[in-house]
Order: structure tokens, then sequence, then C-alpha cells
């Protein structure tokens, strides 16, 4: 049996989302709450002790790495493959899908935290906020939402992140320009990897990706957006369309 | 068929496909790229890794850059024994391993072997010779690191922090191998290969904390490793820089 634990169809919990739509594969979801915490609840732990979504259980076993499930699935049910057919290819989906958990993800998640957490916690006293956060297993995630909560990101770091996120645009551009997908002319994990850090992009910050400056991303994401697999893992949304446009909740989770 | 290995000396990300090369045991051509002179930002290095970074593998005329693609790479082509357990699951073990030591072990130990090592690398250099080395620079985060490591700009706090992270590291595969023999299950794999290229020698570098009383399970695996052929024949490659460091923490370009 395949269960998976995960949050909106957003960043991480996207990556899993898709791969499981696009093969196909029947599977129980669960859905844990960010913004309730749920991450952090002594049942959540259990399962992952990192306190992080997304989380797969097949037969008993836990998976936890978006990166690493959506190669793991692939790699167990490969009726629809999601890699590349040649190693070379598969090399090239992994730089891709690297450079995303890496760089792109968090410049994208650092600057979703810092929109969003402060409406999370707008209802939390600063008793009830160090609860919360007593029960979060990694120091660094602690950090981050500490730092995100009062605000504290320095406006260089925020600057930094943003820069990145531009950058980060302008690798895509560059090899959309010599190939239909990230990894060359298959639809991969590597595209997989990228569109839930890069659909916001074009209304969040539309001076990186834009039908002027970035054709081939804006292309690019059409041919995503039009795929049953990701419309299906989309239709997992259960909060409201206006939360749905903050870019931060994407970011919150897995880093 | 042609192989092509640049790669720096036997240490950190360098050391992580050297180590695979020769578990595999095939035949390539090593082409030493030497960091202290710079070459991994000269203008022949950018033709084959835009990046300025090494190690970059060179296969039949097709470049694989990233210690980690290169190994999954190098697995999947040639012959030789098998570097990836025989399970899906146990390859997702291995997987969360390699990641882990990509986005949290490598960069602590990264920083702090730049604090160390990079300012008796452009000690000789004027200021100016410096920066025109540094604006051949493909990344700007290659850049800053290059800057604030010659500058010894790092406060302690930051220091302390990266050494934290190091020490969280060891700790997290002390957990794992008294678990199981090697870090991704039964098997030796790719996830040893690459803890191992950060690990070794961290008992001299830091043995405050990796020393036989804090991780026993370490030191043993330590010391298996070290005695794998493969290993052994990793460490033969040249090395130029012996003496600037006492292993563990290198600096990769």
């Amino acid at each position: 049996m395949l269960e998976l634990f995960h949050y909106e169809p957003t960043a991480n919990s996207a990556k899993p989302l898709i791969c499981l739509k696009e093969k196909g594969l029947d599977f129980v979801s669960h859905y844990v709450d960010l913004h309730n915490f749920e991450q952090h609840s002594p049942e959540f732990v259990k399962l992952n002790p990192n306190g992080q979504v997304p989380a797969l259980k097949h037969d008993g076993a836990i998976i936890t790495e978006s990166t690493v499930i959506n190669e793991y699935l692939d790699e167990v049910f490969p009726e629809v493959p999601l890699k590349p057919s040649t190693a070379l290819g598969r090399a090239h989906m992994r730089i891709w899908t690297k450079f995303v958990d890496e760089y792109f993800c968090p410049a994208l998640s650092l600057i979703g935290w810092h929109n969003m957490i402060k409406d999370v916690v707008a209802n939390l006293t600063d008793e009830e906020f160090e609860a919360k956060i007593a029960r979060i297993p990694l120091k660094e995630q602690q950090d981050k939402w500490r730092l995100a909560a009062r605000q504290a990101h320095p406006k260089e770091q925020l600057d930094d992140a943003r820069r990145k996120c531009g950058e980060s645009v302008k690798r895509m551009e560059n090899t959309l320009s010599q190939s239909d997908w990230l990894a060359g002319d298959a639809y991969s994990l590597a595209d997989i990897a990228c569109f839930p850090m890069a659909s916001g992009i074009p209304r969040l910050m539309p001076e990186f990706m834009s039908e002027k400056d970035t054709p081939r991303c804006m292309d690019w994401l059409a041919r995503m957006n039009a795929r049953p697999g990701v419309q299906a893992a989309l239709a997992l949304s259960r909060r409201a369309p206006n939360i749905r446009k903050e870019p931060a909740k994407a970011a919150s989770q897995e880093t | 068929m042609s192989v092509d290995l640049y790669h720096a000396e036997p240490a950190a990300n360098s050391l992580k496909v050297l180590l695979a090369f020769k578990e595999k045991g095939f035949e390539f051509t090593s082409h030493l790229v030497r960091l202290n002179k710079f070459e991994q930002h000269e203008p022949w290095f950018l033709k084959i890794n835009p990046n300025g970074q090494v190690p970059a593998l060179v296969h039949d005329g097709n470049v694989i850059t990233e210690s980690t693609v290169i190994n999954e790479y190098v697995d999947e082509v040639f012959e030789g024994p098998p570097l990836k357990p025989d399970t899906a699951l146990g390859r997702a073990h291995m997987r969360i391993w390699t990641k882990f030591v990509d986005e949290y072990f490598c960069p602590a130990l990264s920083f702090l072997g730049w604090h160390r090592i990079i300012k008796g690398f452009v000690k000789d250099l004027s200021p100016e010779e410096f920066e025109a080395y540094v604006a051949r620079i493909p990344l700007k985060e290659q850049q800053d690191k290059w800057r604030e490591s010659a500058k010894q700009v790092w406060p302690q706090e930051q220091l302390d922090d990266w050494t934290r992270k190091c020490e969280v590291s060891i700790q997290r595969m002390e957990k794992q191998l008294a678990e199981t023999e090697w870090l991704a299950g039964p098997t030796f794999s790719l996830a040893d290969i690459s803890c191992f290229a950060m690990a070794f020698g961290m008992d001299k570098m830091y043995p405050e904390f990796v020393n036989e009383k804090a991780c026993p399970h370490v030191m043993d695996w330590h010391a298996r490793m070290r005695a794998r052929p493969g290993t052994n024949a990793a460490f033969e490659m040249p090395d130029h820089l012996k003496g600037a460091t006492t292993g563990g923490a290198r600096a990769r370009g």
C-alpha cells in the first residue's frame, strides 16, 4: 500500500504528488496541515523524525525527502518512466533536481517563509509560539521559524534569495532554449522538481519570468500546466485560492 | 572510449569520485587541477565546466559535473562491482545520505576548511592579483566564499555553528552505524563513499567529537573504509597539498 503524507500541492509536497499522478498510482493521501504545525506533532515525528513533509509510506517502509521519494517511485513503478532513457540524460536530470534542492528551493523558501509565517503565527501568544517551536526536531528549522516569525531575516539576505530565484530562472531559460524539457527531449523528474518552484514566479516576481524576457520558460510552464498529471496533483489543494496565492506557503516544506 | 576525470587532491568532493572510480576499477585518464594555482577558473577548464568547479568527468566527449551525479552515472555505466544497494528501498536510504552530505555535512566542513586553508593560498598575492583571480570565478557564491575566507571575516559564532553541524553529521552516522554495517544497510555503497570523503581524518582534525568514546561505530567504519583497496588506490593519487591540511575539510573549487 502507498500512503503519502503531504501538504498543499506546492513546493516539495507537489513533487511526489505530481509524480504519483503522472504514474496514475493509487495512494492514500494524508494531509498534514502546516498551518496547525501538524508536521511537528508526536504522531508525525514518529513517521519522520525530522518533522518534515512529504513522507512516503510503502508497505510499511518510510521514505523521506521529496527528491529521493520521486527516484524511489520511478524505480518501483517504472510503467510510466519519468527518467530519461540514457545514463547521460539521467545525469542531466539529477543535476537539475540537485540544483533545485540546493539553490532554487532554499532561496524561494526563505522568501516564502518571510512572507507567510507571520500570518501563521499571528494569533499565537509568545508562549504558545515557543511551545510550538520547542517541538521542532531540527535546530535549523527552529531558527528559520523564529527568524521568519519575527521578520528578522536581514534585507540583504532576502535580496540575495531573490537574486538566486532570478538566476534559477535564467538557468532554466538557457536550457529550455536548447531542449523541450529540462533534462533533454523527454519529460522527467527534472521538470517535476522545477515546476512547483517556478510556477508562481511570473506572478510573484514578474521581473524574472515573463513572455517578453523568458518565452521558453513561459511555454514550458504552459505545457506543464496542460498535463493531466500536473492538473490532478494541483486539484488536491484544500486551501482557498486566495491563500494559495501567497508565495510563501509553498516554501514552508522540507527546507 | 575515453574517460577523463578532472579532479583535485584526494579530499572532499574530488576524493568522492576517485573512491568510486577506484572501487569500480576501470581505466581512466587523470587530470589534476591545481586549486592552489586557481586552475579551476582558467578559460580552458571553464570550457569543460562553466561553473569552474572540480570534479568533472568527460566520457566520450560528454561532460558530467557534480560529484554525487558523477558517482551515480559511473555506477550505471561502467563495469565493476555495484556501488548501489540491490533494493529500491536501500537505494533510497543511500540517496538520503548522499543528499545529506551535499546539503549539510559537506558545506559545513567546506567552510571550515576554506577558513583554514585559503589564507595560505593567497598570502603571496597582492590585493590586485587576488581580485584578478576572483574576477574569473563564474559563480557569485564562490566569489563570495573566496573573498570571505581570504579576508578571514567569518565570526566565531558562524565557525562554531559549522563545527556543530559536523558533529551532528558524525552523530547521525554513529546512530546509523550502530544499527547497520554500512550507512545504507548491509552493503557498502555510494553513501559510505560520500561520507568517507568528508569524514576521513576527522579523528585527527576534530578529536573532541570524533573518538572511540563519542562514536565507536564511526571509528570502526572509518578503519574498515581505510582498509579497502579502493580507498588506498584513491589516496595514491597525486597530493600536492600534503602538509597544507591534515585530512578532512579540504577545499573544493
